[in-house]
């Protein structure tokens, strides 16, 4: 019996194989037949924005806008995640076969060296011709531009974001209640002692992470602390390279310091290097920490499983804040069709499809504010208008330097097992940060 | 030959079974440590199947650890919605179909001068195909993605195929050629005495006493080439030609993750591969018995 299974399974394993050889040279016949007339019939978008977010609504939105305005043209989305371009936007653009416009992520180490080398469209002319720059301006507009070294900040443009976001505090209102805390901390005095409160109350008050692997809250608590007392040219010399930075006076020292102080008081919780920003999240969702620092991408979420009464604010008595603009459209330099991406650029930023991103609480960077009904949505836009307005955003601390990211979260993580001091990783950060921009 | 092991077997299990009533403690010690490791390698699965049926505010307010607090199908119709599953189920089957199959005539026939021909520097030809199989792909990907290009390939799952026919053949060979040397020269020569051709002397000789380890590499190549990620998200960036792992990626976001669609996506893509164990267990666990004696 036994002999007579193992041969059938070995021929039914041929039978298989025999079938898929002839069906998939069925099927890869039709995209080989479209990929050679590319120059006229197929429009190629790559983008890794998941469709159920506002902005991913947005583009549904533009691609049939789009499609009507070229009726005869097959207009081909293409779907990738954020990492898989990550690693292979070099390789990808350097091919013969590009796609007409991508979506790429903003900051030195991805836009920056994609526009050093050559692989993405400076859209100087474009800019002006459209009026993008009316539409993106001061700190939304500094990581869509890269100079001759793939510095951002000043230069020719290479992208156009859509959208914008920032970090802020979602609060249990409940809990603030139950700990006492009748207002809303005004500053950071105020703010540490309401979380002292929340503290004696028994409670976790910050609800974090600092896994190597997406365990980003950390660094954000981090680099708001750092911000909240920076100036503008303190952070601006940092994320665009320009005079010496020194990590060791300022705000970089004190910010990094009452992160410390923060970590050694219990405010974020304990054993935070296995936690990634998804634990946090659920945390925080299951009440088990009063406060989830974290973006406006975690807003409808929280809207949706939220069970207890909640709101939103950004680090009280700031001086600057955590935010950016969103990744941005790019034009590869070997696009085929690049009349044609420029009007889908333009698409994305028309009055219907930023409107519509809008009322999906998605942040549009050319919206009308008015167009939004829903309240909370619209607070959440109008938080965000006015610290563009104010210029106040201190972007993310991982764009300058390549690689920056894995070196923060591992120090991130033995600061928060109590393994390093600011002092120590202050230190570190000097050194990589002067190797790194040397 | 078969039909004395097939003998032996039963002989041992039933010897077995008799001795069930009747364990030592050591065997009882044995038995908590293979339960022990059965719900460790078990936990992973667990948690998947026990997130893949929740609705994302049930997983949100109790947490990956918690049962449903009701049943829902939500993720896996949003998974569904989002990703075209019935195109990178195809795909993934025929790639790794295609490269099992060819991978492993590929390595029997490369093997055969290795293992019982005699050339000279087959040491080197060895060493060289097993830094193939251990050269990051990393270090591959360029030349293959211009490879593509140049020969249409690109966006196409024919070059997968070919790239992992010949990766996991550089490993089959070497498997292959030294459970070759291991065989007695003398069936060959009796074979040879015999006047079979070289030819013969593969496909009726060599074949059958190889079988088991053969089975093994195609159940392995399917496997391994099923999970593979790097080099097919960089040489399929098409939707049309994904293969399900990438297809799994594309849920992830930057700054956001929706674990429960993740959960029903991987539970979806891991049922194929399960399926597939479960076919070919027996023939998986008998090569290994196998090779071993041998």
């Amino acid at each position: 019996m036994r002999p007579m299974t193992r041969r059938q399974a070995i021929a039914g394993l041929g039978a298989l194989g025999f079938g898929a050889l002839s069906l998939a040279a069925c099927s890869s016949a039709a995209p080989s037949g479209n990929s050679a007339g590319n120059g006229s019939g197929k429009f190629t978008i790559l983008q890794y924005e998941d469709p159920t977010t506002p902005q991913g609504q947005g583009w549904r939105k533009a691609v049939e806008l789009f499609k009507a305005k070229h009726p005869g043209l097959t207009v081909d989305v293409q779907q990738t995640s954020f990492d898989a371009f990550r690693q292979n936007a070099k390789i990808l653009l350097s091919g013969n076969d590009v796609p007409d416009v991508v979506e790429f992520n903003k900051g030195n180490a991805d836009g920056g060296q994609l526009a050093s080398q050559g692989l993405l469209q400076p859209l100087n002319e474009q800019v002006s011709q459209f009026g993008w720059d009316k539409k993106v301006t001061g700190s939304m507009a500094a990581f869509a531009k890269y100079n001759d070294d793939g510095m951002a900040g000043d230069g020719d443009w290479y992208g156009v974001p859509n959208v914008g976001e920032y970090v802020y505090f979602y609060y249990n209102k409940a809990k603030f209640a139950k700990a006492g805390i009748k207002d809303l901390p005004t500053d950071l005095a105020s703010f540490e002692a309401a979380v002292d409160k929340l503290k004696a109350a028994g409670e976790v008050p910050i609800s974090s992470s600092a896994s190597t692997s997406q365990g980003f809250n950390q660094m954000w608590v981090w680099y708001s602390l750092v911000s909240a007392e920076a100036s503008r040219k303190e952070i601006d010399d940092f994320m665009f390279v320009r005079d010496k930075v020194d990590f060791r006076s300022g705000a970089w020292k004190s910010g990094t310091e009452r992160f410390q102080q923060w970590i050694e008081k219990g405010y974020v919780g304990d054993k935070l290097g296995g936690l990634s920003f998804e634990q946090a999240t659920v945390n925080f969702l299951s009440e088990k920490a009063v406060m989830l620092p974290w973006n406006n991408g975690m807003f409808a979420r929280i809207r949706k499983d939220a069970k207890f009464d909640w709101g939103f604010f950004i680090m009280p008595g700031a001086k600057l804040s955590m935010g950016s603009s969103g990744h941005l459209w790019g034009v590869p330099a070997k696009a085929k069709n690049k009349d044609l991406a420029y009007d889908w650029i333009e698409t994305t930023l028309s009055p219907e499809v930023q409107n519509l991103i809008g009322q999906k609480g998605g942040l549009p960077l050319a919206g009308d504010i008015n167009a939004i009904s829903d309240p909370l949505t619209k607070e959440l836009t109008q938080k965000f208008n006015d610290v563009v307005k104010a210029d106040t955003l201190s972007f993310y601390p991982d764009y300058p330097v390549p690689g920056f990211l894995d070196f923060i979260q591992n120090h991130m993580q033995a600061m928060s097992n109590k393994n390093e001091t600011a002092a120590g990783y202050l230190d570190a950060l000097q050194e990589f940060y002067d190797k790194g921009t040397k | 030959m078969s039909n004395v092991r097939t003998l032996d077997r039963q002989q041992v299990v039933t010897d077995r079974g008799g001795s069930l009533q009747r364990r030592t403690p050591g065997e009882w010690v044995l038995f908590a440590v293979a339960i022990a490791a059965g719900i460790a390698i078990f936990a992973p699965f667990g948690l998947i199947i026990l997130n893949a049926f929740k609705s994302t505010q049930d997983y949100s307010s109790n947490g990956p650890l918690a049962f449903p607090s009701s049943f829902s199908l939500q993720a896996f119709l949003d998974y569904l919605g989002r990703v075209n599953y019935g195109q990178a189920l195809w795909n993934s089957i025929a790639v790794s179909v295609l490269v099992a199959a060819i991978a492993v005539v590929l390595s029997l026939i490369s093997a055969y001068p290795l293992g019982i021909g005699r050339v000279k520097v087959s040491g080197i030809v060895l060493a060289v195909l097993l830094i193939a199989t251990m050269l990051p792909h990393e270090a591959l990907i360029y030349p293959l993605f211009y490879g593509a290009q140049a020969t249409g390939t690109f966006n196409t799952i024919w070059s997968v195929v070919i790239v992992f026919s010949v990766l996991q053949a550089a490993y089959g060979t070497y498997l292959i050629s030294s459970v070759m040397g291991a065989i007695p020269k003398e069936l060959i020569e009796a074979a040879q005495l015999d006047g079979a051709s070289r030819w013969q002397i593969l496909w009726r000789i060599l074949v059958p006493i190889l079988r088991p380890s053969l089975s093994v590499l195609v159940v392995f190549f399917f496997i391994w080439t099923w999970n593979e990620f790097y080099i097919p998200v960089v040489l399929l960036s098409d939707q049309s030609s994904q293969t399900i792992p990438i297809a799994l990626s594309t849920l992830r976001g930057q700054h956001n993750i929706d674990i429960t669609v993740l959960n029903a996506g991987s539970l979806l893509s891991l049922l194929p591969t399960l399926v597939f164990f479960l076919l070919f267990q027996r023939t998986l666990v008998r090569g290994v018995a196998a090779g071993a004696v041998k």
